[in-house]
């Protein structure tokens, strides 16, 4: 007998019913943005595939290790393993289990950076940027050299093309890894009905295996540290120099602000923010034009007589306040919100 | 220099479950001590713990940079921990693979003493205060009691405002986080001396208004004003200025226009008004540094009618020699840094006490390595040394200049005397004035020096038993 159709259609309805009841909460996101960075239609794919990807990276992690090295052998959880398309991505979605605001702001970060990365290709090749940061290989301290090539490595798994992203459990942070590990470990255990205790054990030793120091910005950072310690006038600053990790890192160094903050200011409107970075600490201003150059995506310039205006003891005043607690910051942000003339 | 740890071997510590250091190498476990830690106690390096609270209660292994202070010190270290299995399960291995020391930046607490410095230099007291204008702390030279009435105290109850000045005025500038200049105040209560105040909002760290400091010059013109008035003898306009010229009356009418001028020159270079054109800027600080120059000159020339007074005396303050000169090099650090001149003081720790007053002692010293700075190569470096003979104690400041001919050693010493030199903002007056000083603390100023092999100032004070 044929299947009644008019169940898929009740079905689809009622779930067209539940999902529509949302569009105010979509079009309000779109119409009163309430930051002012653009998102561009580029990124917001770029973030959503990325998201998938890992997600779907995590699950079938886990699945492979509750299978190989806890002998489970659920239906489910060995296709998922096995499979190379994501599961629980339609169901954490759905849940709401995937709108944090560290993981959002994570996603903005990585496209973000990747945006900036096709950026710096566009005025650089890849081969060539590779190629400064070896000069760094050949560096007499060992801690150098082994940290360059660690990071060259990181860098080289990492390459999947301009503008896109490569999404890889190594790159994330402990606390990132570890809000989506448990999520997806019970989104996995809802899919395949799977209720045995060797999942959670798979999830606690892809934890407890994780190594974040591995990750590419991770190593681009522990570079920055050595190489800002060496103080030597060769090191100058600059993307098109350092490649943009190790510039991002040796900059948050520098500044006492994070890599993800700086990745921030790159993405607002004429990166106000990263300018008075770059006049806090203390970058000439051909410098500083130069790198605003290779950074900005939208045609804006710097002048050398905006960039000269800026008094550098309140641009180290404002940095020093960004660089503060951020949970203050926000309470601060939140407590002055209807004091006019309390803001940075 | 960085002192630096051995790359090749990682720094290692170990925590048991309830998060105790129960081994750690050298520099880890000064850390840890230095924080306040003991041994076998909770791991008590903040960023430390804080990063193995995280590990546990992820249950995950990290690796981050970190940075921790120790005394002086700024350590910058990777830091991987490690969550233990097996046998060890429930213990944290910390391993530091890169441990490096630098010396940390010099702090704001440095800046305000040597502002204090400066202000007692100039014999003005000052006055911090909370946000609310609460006093949290003050000097006023001269007025000891001063200091335990007033701290705690809301800065309006403790003065009172002299016309043309107005209360209202201060609290305007307070209310919009504005500096406040020359306002004509008295002391409610205690010695009721007149002065004039000025302060500049502070903002800290966060970038907040937390307060002002506020500068309390002596209003001496007030004073002698007042002095007359009480006792009915006032003086004839004629012979006032016969008498003290400076001291009362051209000095005080010419300070304040000066300083009206540079404070004023000041703000329109540091557009902190708003943008400017750049020379115009650069124009501005010329007239702020010329004002300066003429301001000097009031200076020395007032410092020259009082000690030539037959009623000129000096306080006998206990002061040590050592203590001043580290102050008085402070002072004019900026200075020397922009010649690359070096000023190699006496060990901090050696004391050499002697009797003095204070203000006078910074005065001579902040002249003699301000005259050593002028006439020193870019690069050289001036060297103060403690030495003691019999009842006195010396300070010798030694540059490496162009050194004076002996027959000129004794004339540097007179009035407006400049051995033909000009035009780099000297009075003539300083080594003058530093040396009637000096003869009036029952000391003397005199100097050692050969054409070419540079000069020697010599300081002598009574010692004083400690």
């Amino acid at each position: 007998m044929d299947q009644n159709p008019g169940i898929g259609l009740v079905q689809q309805a009622a779930a067209m019913s539940a999902s529509s009841a949302y569009i105010s909460d979509d079009l309000a996101a779109a119409l009163f943005p309430k930051s002012d960075i653009m998102l561009s239609d580029r990124m917001l794919s770029n973030g959503r595939q990325y998201l998938q990807a890992i997600v779907q990276e995590i699950e079938t992690e886990i699945c492979m290790i509750a299978a190989e090295d806890f002998g489970v052998t659920h239906d489910m959880i060995i296709e998922i393993g096995n499979s190379n398309r994501g599961h629980s991505f339609p169901l954490l979605q759905n849940a709401g289990l995937l709108e944090t605001k560290a993981l959002l702001e994570h996603i903005f970060t990585s496209v973000q950076r990747a945006e900036l990365g096709s950026r710096l290709l566009q005025k650089i090749s890849q081969a060539d940027l590779e190629s400064v940061l070896t000069r760094h290989l050949d560096n007499e301290e060992g801690a150098i050299a082994d940290a360059a090539m660690a990071l060259l490595v990181a860098q080289s798994r990492d390459n999947a093309g301009p503008g896109s992203i490569h999404a890889h459990i190594g790159n994330l942070s402990a606390e990132i890894l570890f809000a989506l590990a448990w999520p997806i470990t019970a989104a996995v255990q809802k899919l395949s009905g799977y209720d045995g205790p060797n999942l959670h054990k798979a999830t606690e030793k892809l934890l407890g295996r994780h190594d974040e120091g591995a990750a590419t910005q991770s190593r681009a950072q522990r570079l920055a540290q050595l190489v800002d310690q060496m103080d030597s006038g060769e090191n100058q600053l600059h993307p098109l120099h350092d490649g943009l990790d190790l510039f991002l890192a040796r900059l948050a160094k520098r500044s006492g602000l994070s890599v993800d903050q700086l990745i921030l200011f790159t993405a607002e409107p004429n990166m106000m923010r990263f300018v008075l970075t770059m006049r806090a600490v203390d970058l000439q201003t051909d410098v500083a034009l130069s790198i605003f150059g290779v950074l900005e995506g939208s045609g804006q310039l710097l002048t050398p007589a905006s960039y000269n205006e800026i008094e550098g003891d309140k641009a180290t005043e404002l940095v020093s306040k960004w660089s503060s607690n951020t949970l203050y910051q926000d309470a601060q942000r939140q407590l002055n919100i209807n004091l006019p003339g309390f803001s940075d | 220099m960085p002192v630096t740890g051995n790359l090749a071997e990682p720094v290692r510590g170990q925590l048991d479950g309830d998060g105790r250091l129960v081994s750690a190498d050298p520099p880890l476990l000064r850390l840890h001590l230095h924080s306040g830690g003991f041994e076998g106690g909770p791991l008590a390096v903040p960023q430390l713990s804080n990063l193995c609270r995280l590990s546990r209660q992820l249950d995950m292994n990290l690796s981050r940079p970190v940075q921790a202070a120790d005394d002086d010190n700024l350590i910058n270290m990777w830091v991987e921990i490690r969550l233990q299995s097996g046998d060890q399960e429930g213990n944290i291995a910390i391993s530091i693979i890169d441990w490096k020391e630098t010396p940390a930046p010099s702090t704001q607490s440095e800046t305000l003493g040597r502002q204090r410095d400066f202000d007692r230099l100039n014999g003005r007291g000052s006055i911090r205060t909370d946000a609310s204008l609460r006093i949290m702390a003050l000097s006023l030279p001269g007025d000891l009691d001063a200091v335990e009435k007033y701290v705690g105290q809301s800065l309006l109850d403790v003065i009172d405002f002299v016309a043309p000045s107005k209360q209202t005025v201060l609290i305007e500038s307070v209310s919009e986080r504005q500096p406040v200049r020359g306002q004509h105040v008295r002391q409610k209560h205690g010695k009721k001396s007149y002065y004039d105040l000025s302060g500049q909002p502070l903002i800290d760290n966060e970038g907040l208004f937390s307060g002002y400091r506020f500068s309390l010059e002596l209003d001496q013109d007030r004073k002698e004003q007042e002095k007359d008035d009480e006792t009915g003898l006032g003086l004839g306009k004629g012979e006032l200025i016969s008498d003290s010229l400076f001291g009362s009356q051209l000095g005080p009418a010419l300070r304040q226009p000066l300083g009206k001028i540079i404070a004023n020159a000041e703000t329109i270079g540091s557009r902190l008004e708003g943008p400017l054109r750049g020379d115009y800027s650069d124009y501005a600080k010329d007239i702020a540094s010329a004002g300066r120059h003429l301001m000097d000159l009031v200076n020395d020339l007032s410092d020259l009618e009082a000690i030539q007074r037959t009623s000129f005396s000096v306080a006998a303050d206990d002061i040590d020699l050592v203590d001043l000169a580290h102050r008085a090099a402070g002072l004019l650090a900026v200075k020397a840094a922009d010649h690359q001149i070096r000023i190699d003081l006496p060990d901090k720790d050696k004391e050499m006490p002697v009797k003095g007053e204070f203000r006078r002692v910074l005065q001579i010293l902040v002249n003699l390595i301000g005259n050593a700075i002028r006439y020193s190569p870019d690069g050289s470096v001036i060297k103060l040394q403690v030495t003691q003979e019999g009842e006195f104690s010396q300070l010798i400041v030694r540059d490496q200049g162009d050194g004076i001919a002996e027959d000129d050693q004794q004339r540097i010493f007179e009035k407006f005397e400049r051995l033909g030199r000009s035009g780099d903002g000297g009075s003539g007056l300083g080594l003058f004035i530093s040396r009637r000083l000096a003869n009036a603390m029952d000391g003397s100023l005199t100097v050692e020096s050969a054409v070419g092999k540079g000069s020697a100032f010599k300081l002598s004070l009574p010692s004083r038993a400690v």
